[in-house]
């Protein structure tokens, strides 16, 4: 019996053992009910914690996951707007379109470009794009059926150049846009590239006219070339004539000429070496341009000696070398030359009792860097553009012997080689005549080797 | 239409309750009894004599309800005379539960469509999946034709449950009895009066009517921690937590109430399907709740059908008397304050209810838990 009721009998009972047996049914009846309601009790006390428990429970995970959204929200809002910076920022047209094609995302300069008015763009019905856009393109058909050839293959990426009927021309690219490997559409961009294809057709147009220039230019400095070689070759032969014939005369008529007349004679002979000299310059100038050595390479630690050898610097110039010389690639004449001419002037117009020439050689970068300097008078700087043009001599003619070839031949020697020649000085203090060759030497054409020396 | 009621219990033996009719006249004997009183074949011999030209249609239950009262280990029949409609017959056995859908396709295509009013329908309570045999119906009734009914019960012990048509014979029955006639008014209503309770939970495993996991957790487990001490009387104790069903894409609540469990695998067979997606509750009883259901299915079956009926038959989940213990017959009484007092009440407490789910549909489905009420009267010349 239910040990709540057992009390309640005892209590209220005087005799509990005295309970009328018809009774027991009812009472059992009762102790029945008071288990049921205190199973039922323990039962919903139960469920009421564990339920409680539960709740609590799905509460803090829900408040988790409200923070957990509110933080992909903030990166899906802040990604939106990287996005439509990005869309609004570059300088392609872009237009994205759904798996159906219909148009979901688009910028200004995709709108600019093509011309669609806003209210078919907002209405992001592809169909009435479309048709706002084929009339300005040249070939329609061939727009149309790469769109529909995209939309049977999505997950093909394009790249084609539309051309439209105003001259501008477009690169179009395409690519899927997928999400979890699924096509969920297109994103098309296009680039307005009329400029660039203007530019490219103008570079070309001005090469061939360059080029057809240069043909030019070379056959007029081959025939100068060779106008100059013939003349002043066939010039050489009168003028031997004039110095024999002045020999003869200040030789067979000394006794009849008076001082005057002698001094007069002395003056056109050395006129005339002179003008042998010139138009000497001139063969030698030309013949450089002519004529092309093999290159080869050459030890300039034995060609520099012999070089200053040949040119026997009086007592008091002294020469010298840098120890380390490399071994160029090059024309062995033409380096030989080279040298000659900046040594010889570099002594011929020496003004101090003691003469300092040095000859350096630096690397920068792929070529060698070559210096020959003196203390010598210098050159003014008015005049340092200038040496370098034939027939350009600074001192007084009668004093040093020289005919304004020799800094001509050197740069051409030097430009031949792929190199440049300038001139720094202190007047005064020296000069220092510097070049450059690269250390690879390539057979250069006649054609660019011609232009070279045009100048 | 004319009814007479009889009970054998086995102190008191045949007892006659109430009645307005001649036996002999009747052409259904509804019979609503304990396993072991209907095992025993000299009760059915007996009522076969006192309804000579009744088919005999029924069930065994985990309760009877006669009168305004409920019993146990008796034996309920009502014999029913109807004296301008008419009744067919029908009858089913299951190959299993798989074959629920079938065997109401099989009952119904059995039924004469033409003239059909009504159809009532007793299952067995346990080799069935109740929806799949709602829908099994339906698919051949024509529709204007309701089904009401109920899956037989045994006690709380969920092991073996019997229904049959005029003999038990075969194991896992089914039987239909079709209602033809333009004088039947039928009213039907289902409601329950549960409470759901706790978080809502997922269904993330579950196979038909077997579930195995919510919220990727074993059902089980989840049964066993509410019961706590009660965990040992499962599946019956089961029946103080049906689970309430939300269906994906629909607000419509269904109830669900375990039937069977399964230690190896840990799953649990409710009486309904139970898919995968949909969201479920724990569910507890309340009193006065409860007995409002069972007073607003009464009510329910005025809104179409007869307002003080002759007879109303009551399918009550065993659920609920499993809450209400000795308050059981406080739920009849409710329904009878409903109805009226001259109303004939019989009835069973069931495993499963089937009824449309408003009293204006047709299409009927599984209940669990509530209080199902079908009235039918013959509308007077």
């Amino acid at each position: 019996m239910n040990k709540l009721l057992q009390r309640q009998i005892e209590k209220f009972l005087d005799d509990a053992k005295a309970v009328p047996r018809e009774m027991e049914p009812l009472l059992a009846a009762i102790s029945d009910a008071y288990d049921g309601f205190d199973a039922d009790r323990r039962l919903i006390e139960r469920s009421l914690d564990i339920s409680s428990a539960e709740l609590t429970a799905s509460n803090d995970k829900l408040r988790e996951e409200i923070q957990e959204r509110q933080t992909a929200e903030d990166e899906l809002r802040h990604t939106v707007s990287l996005l439509t910076a990005t869309l609004e920022s570059t300088a392609d047209g872009i237009l994205v379109v759904d798996g159906k094609g219909k148009i979901k995302d688009y910028n200004r300069r995709f709108a600019v470009m093509w011309q669609i008015p806003d209210a078919v763009l907002e209405s992001h019905d592809d169909d009435r794009a479309l048709a706002s856009v084929l009339s300005q393109l040249e070939d329609p058909n061939g727009f149309l059926a790469k769109v529909q050839e995209l939309y049977d293959t999505p997950t093909d990426e394009s790249f084609d150049i539309i051309h439209f009927r105003d001259g501008r021309v477009c690169e179009r690219y395409s690519k899927p846009q997928f999400i979890d490997n699924e096509v969920v559409g297109r994103v098309w961009s296009f680039r307005d590239i009329t400029q660039r294809v203007r530019a490219d057709q103008e570079q070309v147009r001005l090469v061939a006219e360059l080029e057809n220039s240069n043909r030019d230019l070379a056959n007029v400095n081959q025939e100068l070339n060779d106008f100059a070689y013939v003349v002043s070759h066939d010039l050489k032969a009168p003028l031997r004539g004039i110095r024999a014939l002045a020999d003869w005369i200040s030789t067979d008529y000394a006794d009849k000429l008076d001082g005057e007349g002698q001094e007069q004679l002395r003056l056109l002979v050395n006129r005339v070496d002179r003008m042998h000299d010139l138009i000497e310059g001139i063969l030698q100038y030309s013949r450089i341009g002519r004529i092309r050595d093999e290159i080869l390479p050459i030890d300039l630690r034995t060609l520099l000696p012999n070089v200053i050898d040949m040119l026997a610097p009086p007592e008091h110039i002294t020469i010298v070398t840098q120890e380390d010389l490399p071994v160029i690639q090059a024309e062995p004449t033409k380096i030989l030359q080279l040298f000659q001419n900046l040594l010889s002037n570099a002594i011929k117009y020496m003004d101090k009792t003691e003469g300092h020439i040095a000859v350096t050689c630096t690397e920068v970068d792929a070529s060698w860097r070559f210096s020959v300097s003196d203390n010598g008078p210098g050159i003014e700087e008015k005049h340092l553009q200038t040496v370098f043009q034939m027939f350009r001599t600074l001192t007084p003619r009668d004093g040093v012997e020289s005919t304004g070839v020799g800094l001509t031949i050197v740069k051409k020697i030097v430009e031949m080689h792929g190199g440049t020649v300038w001139v720094e000085s202190e007047p005064g203090q020296g000069s220092t005549f510097l070049f450059t060759m690269p250390k690879m030497q390539k057979e250069k054409t006649d054609a660019q080797l011609q232009t070279s020396t045009a100048c | 239409m004319k009814t007479i009621q009889k009970q054998w219990t086995e102190s008191h033996g045949w007892e006659c309750l109430a009645g307005n009719g001649a036996s002999k006249q009747a052409q259904l004997a509804l019979a609503f009894g304990d396993m072991s009183i209907l095992k025993q074949t000299a009760r059915l011999d007996e009522i076969r004599q006192s309804f000579p030209q009744a088919r005999l249609v029924g069930c065994s239950t985990g309760g009877e309800i006669v009168g305004d009262r409920v019993f146990d280990e008796s034996l309920a029949v009502t014999g029913i005379a109807f004296e301008h409609s008419t009744l067919q017959f029908a009858e089913t056995t299951l190959d299993s539960m798989a074959d629920s859908f079938r065997a109401g396709e099989r009952l119904a295509s059995t039924l004469d469509p033409d003239g059909l009013a009504h159809v009532l329908v007793l299952s067995d309570g346990l080799q069935i999946n109740g929806s799949a045999l709602a829908q099994g119906l339906h698919r051949h009734l024509p529709t204007h034709v309701a089904v009401t009914g109920g899956l037989a019960g045994d006690q709380a012990r969920f092991q073996k449950t019997l229904v049959f048509l005029d003999s038990p014979s075969q194991p896992h029955t089914v039987v239909a009895i079709g209602f033809y006639g333009d004088a039947l008014q039928i009213g039907y209503g289902s409601r329950g009066g549960w409470d759901s309770f706790g978080p809502d939970r997922l269904v993330t495993r579950a196979e038909a009517n077997v579930l195995y996991e919510l919220d990727g957790q074993s059902a089980l487990e989840l049964y066993r921690k509410y019961l706590g001490e009660q965990a040992k009387g499962l599946p019956a104790t089961g029946l103080l937590f049906p689970l309430s069903l939300r269906l994906e894409g629909s607000d419509q609540g269904l109830v669900r109430t375990v039937k069977a469990i399964n230690e190896e695998d840990g799953s649990m067979t409710f009486t309904g399907d139970i898919p995968e997606g949909s969201y479920s509750r724990l569910m507890k009883g309340n009193f006065e709740r409860l007995l409002d259901g069972a007073a607003e299915s009464a009510r329910e079956t005025q809104v179409t059908g007869p307002i003080e009926p002759h007879l109303a038959i009551l399918i009550s989940c065993v659920g609920r008397k499993l809450v209400l213990k000795q308050r059981i017959d406080e739920e009849v009484e409710r329904v009878r304050d409903a109805l009226g007092q001259d109303t004939i009440l019989t009835g069973f407490y069931s495993y499963g209810e089937i009824c449309p789910a408003e009293s204006t549909d047709k299409q009927a489905v599984l209940h669990n838990q509530t209080m199902t009420v079908t009235t039918i009267s013959e509308r007077l010349d």
